[in-house]
């Protein structure tokens, strides 16, 4: 590689980087402030950039559709409380909410869009894209602004997926890119600076440097700093936590919109791109620690370089290089962190302590019957619906040990499943096993064996890292090698890469061949009754009790005598080697695996089910499974 | 669910908006907010209610062999010593320089105004943190910079200051807790049942210790639901359910009403008469003149007076520290 590309690969580098450094900026913003840590980051990335193709394209930008939309639903949420509370602020409320994008639709359709000046048309994309971000936290966010970090997690990622949902329904399956901002070349020696690249660069400092401004010399400012240090004395002050949400909100859907607009004449942005871009924004912000504005600016810098080198050297894998580049530096935070307690206030739930009259072994006997019979009474379409939801179940029951009982949230669960789904798969079809294994090639139980003992490595190895740190690190540090692990699945070629691999035998018990679907129900179940019965008994022990004391603070148990790292090294263990049995029942279920069930939005979904299904209760795991 | 919803969502909702677009991710999106508003701790609370099972309170075996119990040392004997303990956090001396021991069979109180430093000497007597200079001894051993777990092991028990219990598992199983190193089956044990006959032996010792507090009338509710006072009761039973020989209690008589802190106080001296060492820092001046042996007094992270209740109370350093001057 000579000078030259050198040049062009850093200067491509460094303008991503400074539009992972905006995003990384408003991600620590909005966690500073309301603890959320908001995945949709991304997409309002991609709103901005496709509301701009579309002013360019002469179209009526259909996000302004949109703003109507979350405008009518904070004001009717504002009307839902006004019913309890006070009217004050409901006029200005139906102002913002109603007349401002009733006012701006007006505008719009008697403006001249495709004709407009630049900066015109950048100030219409900000009108109609920013105020959504007030307007969403007052509706998702606001509600549960004191539930727990994991909580408001789940909420903002049901938030990304609605609004991915939205995109697409709005902007269609295309992508846009947009013209540049400038035009110009500028030579510097044997080297040309895009006009754009600068443009992306001067806007990135600019914000950073409006933004330091605000938090250092203004009042509001200094509120929002304030409520980031310490809500309750915010308040306290007479800082109202809500109002601080909401600008906080709007300074990232500011930015948001804002790196979109940046963004979209470098590359081709489709309705979901703002995911991934918001992704290693947020690589970005944990470098940075997710508190420190000038390290995560630098960690985006060092983001986007290592991501347009490593396009050069080994593009399959420039997505795995990014997110594993999380590993060590969490790995470094573990041990540069002195471990604090945190201090979330235990909510405590009020069980209503009725008792029951129905005793529980009727239950189970109900149930078991109910599960015995399903296959025999119920259409093949159905028994097929039920083995994905033991498949499920089976992961969710992991999830639920380790993310309820335990209080560790991991998004990475759907990988797990991916190394037992492709350990299987490449153990029973491959033809040149490497000698060493060739003694397990072909059986399906084998590979099962060698899968588990394979996950619980991996999961010994990432756990030993990952498991140190506490609070937000931790689902962060799972997303990352969640990523990492499916990037690996697509770009492994003796995996089949993104195909995957077919063909896979069925199982076989004694000599008796599962292709039946019917037959395959028992053999699931069999595994979920097996994990439930497992499960419940370990948690009615002097271990589990150990379990259960990990959310009663680290302090409380270590003093206890508990070991709390191996206790949550345990559960994250057999987190890990239930979801690996699931993808094996899953490879030799459909008998054919490639990487998309792997991804990290199965891995949420997961976490869904074990949120949806009640968290924390054993028990919890009979709903939400499924 | 999650799965039938969504299959059942791609089944409907096409046939509800047209065939264009994924609704159902939309759909599925909001129903997943619009549900963590409603119900933070997801579904299962509400399904339960539908089914109202019969909660068996846990069988308590009373017939259990006894779990080993470790020789009390004798009487006299310094159980814990700290030898010039020192600890600063940047510039400011939290702990300067203080000495103390307690003996087996005694009650040695750590009294002194707001800010005396107390709470950082229990951090470092505990093992929750580390001193600058100077040594713990715990029956002789060095225990300074180890950690909690190992000093929990040697015999070495507390109660905290902000009550730390787990509000949803009843009061017997948090009591359970504490007789955590008293047992040694692991995980596969536990997971396949072969745990039983220790688990029997770890919950009668738990109920034995419950008893022995007076909670035995609350052995089955839920740890969260017993008032303040009660809750500090049941961390002492917890800490005296690993079978100590030193007792570390942190304000033991915050929130406690007159009749409490004496149950309180009998329970103490019962506890010494039987030769168990025990630290209180406490804040209440009644409750610990009548109850304790010893007193050790501190200001602004020294120690200022030691001796007997009676001497302590004519002590003038200590009437200036509490009373800011004669």
């Amino acid at each position: 590689m000579d000078v030259e590309i050198f040049a062009l690969l850093a200067q491509d580098g460094i303008t991503n980087g400074a539009i992972y450094a905006l995003l990384a900026l408003a991600l620590v913003l909005v966690f500073a402030v309301t603890r959320i840590i908001f995945i949709p980051q991304g997409e309002f990335l991609a709103w901005g950039a496709l509301t701009m193709a579309a002013l360019e394209a002469g179209q009526f930008p259909a996000t302004v559709w949109l703003l109507l939309g979350a405008g009518s639903l904070a004001l009717g949420t504002d009307l839902l409380a006004a019913r309890t509370g006070s009217r004050r602020g409901l006029g200005k409320s139906a102002l913002w909410n109603l007349a401002y994008p009733l006012a701006l639709v007006a505008a719009l359709s008697v403006l001249p869009l495709q004709s407009l000046p630049l900066l015109l048309k950048v100030a219409v994309v900000l009108a109609i894209v920013v105020p959504m971000g007030p307007m969403i936290y007052r509706v998702a966010f606001q509600p549960v602004a004191e539930a727990p970090v994991l909580i408001l997690l789940i909420v903002s990622v049901a938030l990304h997926l609605v609004m991915v949902g939205l995109g697409l329904l709005v902007f269609g399956p295309e992508g846009s890119r947009t013209a540049p901002f400038s035009e110009a070349q500028i030579a510097l020696g044997s080297l040309t600076l895009g006009g754009h690249t600068l443009v992306v660069l001067l806007t990135s400092l600019a914000l950073i440097v409006g933004l330091y401004l605000y938090f250092d010399r203004t009042l509001v400012g200094k509120a929002l700093r304030a409520t980031a240090i310490n809500r309750n004395g915010a308040r306290l002050m007479g800082i109202s936590p809500a109002l601080a949400g909401r600008q906080t909100f709007f300074f990232a859907a500011l930015i948001g919109a804002l790196s979109g607009l940046l963004v979209a004449p470098l590359t081709t942005i489709y309705y979901d791109s703002g995911f991934l871009i918001g992704l290693k924004g947020f690589v970005a912000a944990i470098i940075g620690g997710l508190a420190s504005y000038p390290l995560a600016a630098a960690g985006a810098i060092v983001v986007g370089l290592l991501e347009s080198f490593s396009s050069f050297w080994a593009s399959a894998f420039k997505d795995v290089l990014v997110f594993t580049l999380i590993i060590p530096v969490l790995v470094w935070l573990s041990w540069s962190t002195h471990h604090v307690e945190e201090e979330e206030t235990a909510h405590v739930v009020s069980r209503s302590n009725k008792q029951g009259w129905i005793p529980p072994r009727a239950v189970l006997a109900g149930f078991l019957g109910c599960l015995l019979l399903a296959p025999l009474v119920l259409p093949t379409f159905y028994v097929t619906l039920l083995n994905y939801v033991g498949l499920s179940a089976l992961v969710a029951l992991g999830l639920v040990l380790l993310t309820g009982v335990g209080g560790l949230t991991s998004f990475g669960q759907a990988a797990f499943v991916g190394l037992g789904a492709y350990t299987t798969a490449w153990l029973t079809t491959a033809s040149d096993l490497p000698v060493w294994l060739s003694m397990v090639g072909g059986s399906p139980w084998l590979a099962l064996l060698v899968g588990l003992v394979l996950t619980a490595t991996v999961a010994i190895v990432i756990g030993s890292f990952t498991l140190k740190l506490s609070g937000h690190y931790l689902p962060l540090g799972t997303m990352a090698w969640g990523i990492s692990l499916f990037f690996l699945f697509g770009n492994m070629e003796f995996l089949g890469g993104h195909s995957g691999l077919s063909s896979l035998p069925p199982i076989q018990i004694f000599g008796f061949d599962l292709l039946d679907n019917r037959h395959y129900y028992y053999l699931v179940w069999a595994f979920v009754l097996a994990a439930l019965f497992t499960t419940k008994n370990l948690l009615d022990s002097r271990e589990g009790r150990a379990i259960r004391a990990l959310k009663g603070g680290m302090v409380m148990a270590e003093a206890m005598g508990v070991d709390t790292s191996r206790a949550r090294m345990v559960i994250f263990v057999i987190a890990a080697l239930h979801a690996c049995a699931a993808g094996w029942l899953y490879a030799h279920l459909q008998r054919f695996v490639n990487p998309t069930p792997f991804g990290l939005h199965i891995g949420i979904e997961y976490l869904f089910m074990a949120v949806v299904g009640g968290q924390g209760r054993c028990g919890g795991l009979w709903s939400g499974r499924g | 669910m999650i799965t039938v919803l969504k299959q059942w969502l791609q089944d409907v909702l096409p046939k509800l908006f047209g065939s264009a677009g994924n609704y159902e991710v939309i759909v599925f999106g909001l129903l997943m907010v619009v549900l963590l508003h409603r119900a933070h701790d997801g579904l299962w609370p509400l399904l339960a209610r539908l089914v109202p099972v019969r909660i068996d309170p846990k069988v308590i075996d009373p017939h259990a062999e006894p779990l080993p119990k470790k020789p009390q040392p004798p009487h006299g004997e310094v159980i814990l010593e700290a030898k010039a303990v020192t600890r600063q956090f940047g510039g400011l001396v939290a702990n300067n320089n203080m000495s103390l021991h307690v003996e087996a069979g005694e009650i040695l109180a750590l009294i002194g105004p707001n800010g005396a430093g107390k709470s950082t000497m229990f951090n470092q007597l505990s093992g929750v943190d580390t001193p600058t200079s100077g040594e713990v001894l715990f029956r002789g051993k060095p225990v300074a910079g180890h950690s909690a777990r190992e000093i929990a092991g040697l015999g070495m028990s507390r109660t905290f200051q902000h009550v730390r219990l787990l509000p949803t598992m009843s009061v017997l199983e948090n009591v359970a807790i504490g007789a955590h190193l008293r047992g040694s089956k692991g995980v596969l044990p536990a997971a396949w049942r072969l745990d039983r006959t220790e688990e029997a032996r770890l919950l009668r010792e738990a109920a034995i210790q419950v008893e022995r507090v007076g909670l035995g009338d609350y052995m089955h509710t839920e740890a969260g639901s017993l008032a303040l006072g009660q809750q500090r009761i049941l961390e002492i039973a917890r800490a005296l359910c690993a079978d100590p020989c030193l007792l570390l209690l942190d304000e033991p008589a915050a929130g406690l009403r007159f009749k409490e802190k004496q149950a309180l106080a009998d329970l103490l001296k019962r506890l010494k008469s039987e030769g168990m060492a025990v630290l209180i820092v406490e804040h209440d001046m009644d409750f610990v003149m009548n109850l304790v042996d010893r007193l050790v007094v501190m200001e602004f992270g020294e120690k200022i007076a030691e001796g007997l209740p009676e001497e302590v109370q004519q002590n003038p350093a200590v009437l200036e520290a509490y009373l800011g001057g004669i």
